[in-house]
């Protein structure tokens, strides 16, 4: 792999990770935006895209509340259109779609370790001795820590991707169809998740999911 | 209001990073804090005994959704900046983290975000380049995001501890509602497409729809317990597939 491309990628990654929580939270952490700027950056924004759709739709119910665990779709973003633009697609989309899922484990789990770090170091309002430069140089070690933890992560995963996604698409036996119905089955579960999050908004929104399906299946009919 | 000048700009650009130093003790009391220190230092700069003690009252345990700590940065601006007692500001974040955080979730994190990204999958799965999604994606769903912190941010600069009263008179809870629906919509929309056409692969084979219903009304009916347990059932279904691929 050139220097560049994995100077960037890395790059994209930092970004991404510093924007699920930390900084600005603009959402190009989300594995939608991620995987199709990573996909673009390896040569091919559509081969990205569409792993950024489908793990996207795996990561729908996943947001950052409070001290909740959640998975971390930044890096997993990256990692994963990385992944379907180096390895042609269809079969590309499975390593893609399982390293999403992983690096977002990893991710999210570095993140619960970050913040307890970051708990050592915090100024203590109770300690009597505060100054400015202590809040300042605390916030920033808090910053400067998460991205490194997302450039971690996202190396790991890219080393996994480089050299194990071509030999596992290799080893892939099913046509793209069947290929595509197996990743969109998966994410189905928490496209129902989605639902249940929705509860309150019944039965409008039973009414609205249903009248958006029969036109999704009309859309789907009618469109080339 | 003392004259701060462009202070309270100052305070709400380092919003943006409010978060950078979350951790479970005081949560966003950090970063919070930091946000401040600009306008602390310029009202009790000369004075180290007040400027520390106003920085022990922000930098203790605080928590709001990102976007909405913004009403609670802008409220404490004023009320630092009118000289209300400590004990007041004190009371008064108290009083907010929990509805700050609650609405936010449920606007953004449940309503906004979702809904949004909804819409631009639904335009990438018909077909429209991957710039078009994105580009669509990203500012709608940051003018929605910078809306939501400028008004909460200059309301909270407005009127100080009786925010309150102006965030239940917005109806956020009510706006969420909508929006919702709309994404419930776009989702049925989505999965409507993702059935006839797949992903550009043509009609999604019958026994993963099979699959699919199944695994969504599981999802549905068990809601977040599942999740985890699917994601990683999932992976290694995938990864056994390969395996299997590999060595047969």
């Amino acid at each position: 792999m050139e220097l560049i491309l994995l100077a960037s990628l890395l790059a994209l990654g930092v970004a991404a990770a510093l924007d699920g929580t930390s900084l600005f939270q603009a959402m190009l952490s989300r594995p939608f935006v991620a995987a199709t700027l990573a996909g673009a950056l390896v040569g091919s924004a559509t081969s990205g895209m569409l792993a950024g759709i489908i793990l996207e739709l795996f990561f729908l119910p996943v947001v950052p509340v409070g001290g909740g665990r959640f998975a971390e779709g930044g890096p997993a973003g990256v990692v994963a259109g990385a992944t379907a633009g180096w390895v042609a697609v269809p079969a590309g989309l499975v390593p893609a779609v399982l390293l999403g899922l992983v690096v977002g484990g990893l991710g999210g789990a570095s993140i619960r370790i970050l913040r307890r770090v970051n708990g050592r170091f915090v100024p203590d309002p109770l300690a009597g001795t505060l100054s400015p430069r202590e809040v300042r140089r605390a916030h920033g070690m808090g910053l400067l820590l998460d991205a490194l933890r997302g450039g971690i992560v996202t190396a790991l995963g890219l080393a996994v991707a480089y050299l194990g996604a071509p030999l596992a698409a290799a080893g892939w036996r099913l046509d793209a169809p069947h290929t595509i119905g197996l990743l969109l089955a998966g994410a189905a579960l928490p496209l129902g998740l989605v639902v249940a999050n929705l509860r309150g908004v019944r039965p409008a929104g039973f009414l609205a999911l249903g009248v958006g399906l029969g036109a999704g299946v009309l859309l789907g009919l009618v469109l080339p | 209001m003392k004259n701060v000048n462009s202070l309270p700009v100052k305070v709400f650009l380092r919003s943006f990073a409010i978060q950078g130093s979350w951790n479970y003790r005081t949560m966003l009391g950090s970063g919070f804090g930091f946000a401040l220190l600009p306008l602390l230092e310029r009202l009790f700069g000369e004075d180290p005994e007040r400027l520390r003690k106003a920085l022990e009252r922000h930098v203790d345990h605080f928590n709001a959704h990102p976007y909405l700590s913004a009403v609670a940065l802008g409220a404490v601006t004023r009320m630092e900046c009118d000289g209300a007692p400590p004990e007041q500001i004190r009371r008064f974040k108290t009083a907010v983290r929990g509805p700050l955080g609650g609405l936010g979730d449920t606007l953004v994190w449940a309503a906004w975000l979702p809904t949004v990204m909804l819409a631009a999958l639904v335009l990438a799965v018909l077909g429209l380049s991957p710039w078009v999604a994105l580009v669509f994606f990203l500012a709608v769903y940051n003018a929605g995001h910078l809306f939501l912190r400028i008004w909460g941010f200059r309301v909270g600069l407005r009127d100080g501890a009786a925010v309150a009263g102006q965030l239940r008179g917005a109806a956020l809870a009510e706006w969420a509602r909508r929006i919702q629906v709309i994404g419930l919509l776009l989702l049925g929309v989505l999965m409507g497409l993702l059935v006839e056409g797949g992903l550009g692969t043509g009609a999604t084979p019958f026994p993963w729809v099979a699959a699919g219903v199944l695994l969504f009304l599981i999802g549905m009916l068990r809601g977040r317990e599942a999740w985890r347990a699917a994601g990683a059932g999932f992976a290694l279904l995938l990864a056994g597939i390969i395996v299997a691929g590999m060595v047969l």
